[in-house]
């Protein structure tokens, strides 16, 4: 009897030739492994012949989706990997176009909330030690910058100057006195935008400061205001004579 | 790139289309079940696909079969509550199939209908019938048979040879229990 293992391999024709045309030859001479190969070969006709491939359409349809999805979810990774940096550049942009234009814009508007919230911000007042024109200025050069060069002290008695800072910008209140009463110069470091305030002429608006009526405008990269309890006309007439430029 | 991954779908689709019925006539024949089946077949298609490119171009079928029967073993295999084959001699002496029969083959293989192959197909255990599908089924060699399943060719011939031999028996079974064997041997 040949050995099963090899009737097997020879029925599944897994043998080398030599093995084969051996096997073949004894094959001849022994009836009953002839009979287990029959039985071998007919086992493997019995499979082929009952064991009949599945309809798998469906399953197959399936299978088609999912490899659409698959290549769908690695086109989207493969896309933010490689451009991962780009995306990080334009976000980088967006913040930083941003962040110019607020700074470089128009300035941001102010009304009279925002000028008293101003006044509200200043520290305390110091006094100037004389009233000599020249020891005013020197004085006023100090605590004020540049600033000082607009105001013209000959025509006022300057009283106590304030300073203070809000929302990023220096602000002076410099307080004044005339033979009317009190009067007070508002001096804001930035070029604020007054627009949205009424207008008295071209470049004077009109608002209150503390109820206190006043005029604001802009010059030299400062928002100023003018305040006294007065009318604004006489308000106008006074600030001619404190402000150079007006 | 878009046009070069779409080639490479393609080329995979056409090719894995074809074979899809072993595929999932392999993962019905070893889960047993229809849902499993559908499972495995559909996540074996997607890890070929993921791993085309390291295909060498030899034989689909059998590269595909050998994803399906390492899936089923190592994911599916733990799921399942068949014979288990821990027991059983994969290496001992094979006995003949015919000389353990009462049954002449001609009555037994005449009369064995679809459905009885298919369910004795299914008593065999696993390690066994795996090795049957994939030979007498698909057609794989041995070398392709011990690739898939990870065990040396003289253990895929003896599988095989037990296999058949136990598939045998669970004809037999069949054909005493539906009674055209009797019938049949005595027409012998």
């Amino acid at each position: 009897m040949i050995d099963p293992l090899e009737l097997h391999a020879y029925a599944d024709k897994e043998l080398d030739r030599e093995s084969e045309d051996r096997v073949r030859r004894q094959l001849q001479q022994d009836p009953s492994s002839q009979a287990e190969l029959d039985t071998i070969l007919g086992l493997k006709a019995v499979l082929q012949t009952h064991c009949k491939t599945e309809a798998c359409t469906t399953q197959w349809s399936a299978c088609v989706d999912r490899l659409a999805e698959l290549d769908k979810v690695q086109r989207t990774e493969s896309f933010v990997g490689k451009y991962a940096w780009a995306l990080c550049g334009v976000f980088f942009m967006f913040i930083l176009v941003g962040g110019i234009t607020s700074r470089m814009g128009p300035s941001k508007g102010i009304g009279s909330p925002d000028l008293a919230r101003a006044v509200a911000s200043l520290g305390q007042p110091s006094s100037p030690s004389s009233q000599q024109p020249k020891e005013v200025r020197k004085w006023l050069d100090s605590l004020v910058g540049k600033a000082s060069e607009l105001i013209s002290p000959e025509n006022v008695i300057v009283g106590p100057v304030a300073t203070g800072q809000i929302d990023g910008y220096r602000v002076a209140q410099i307080s004044m006195r005339d033979g009317k009463g009190n009067l007070a110069l508002l001096l804001m470091n930035a070029d604020l935008d007054i627009s949205d305030m009424p207008s008295w002429t071209a470049d004077l608006k009109v608002g209150k400061l503390q109820g206190i009526n006043c005029l604001v405008w802009n010059e030299g990269g400062y928002t100023l205001v003018f305040a006294g309890d007065r009318p604004y006309n006489e308000l106008e007439q006074r600030l001619k004579t404190v402000v150079h430029s007006r | 790139m878009l046009f070069v991954k779409r080639d490479k779908r393609e080329t995979f689709e056409r090719q894995a289309e074809k074979v899809f019925p072993s595929v999932f006539g392999t993962a019905l024949r070893l889960t047993r079940s229809r849902e499993q089946a559908e499972d495995l077949a559909q996540e074996a298609t997607v890890r070929a696909y993921e791993a085309f490119d390291r295909f060498d171009g030899t034989n689909f079928k059998a590269w595909m079969l050998r994803i399906v029967t390492n899936l089923y073993i190592n994911k599916y295999r733990q799921r399942q509550r068949g014979p288990q084959v821990g027991s059983l001699d994969e290496e001992g002496v094979q006995e003949p199939m015919s000389a353990e029969s009462q049954v002449p083959d001609r009555v037994l293989f005449d009369e064995a209908v679809g459905a009885e192959v298919e369910d004795a197909l299914k008593q065999v255990p696993e390690d066994f019938r795996l090795a049957v599908i994939l030979s007498d089924l698909e057609g794989l060699s041995y070398q392709e048979i011990a690739d898939a399943t990870k065990v040396p060719i003289g253990t895929v011939r003896s599988r095989i040879a037990r296999g058949r031999s136990m598939l045998r028996k669970a004809l037999e079974s069949y054909a005493l229990q539906e009674g055209y064997l009797r019938q049949g041997a005595d027409d012998e």
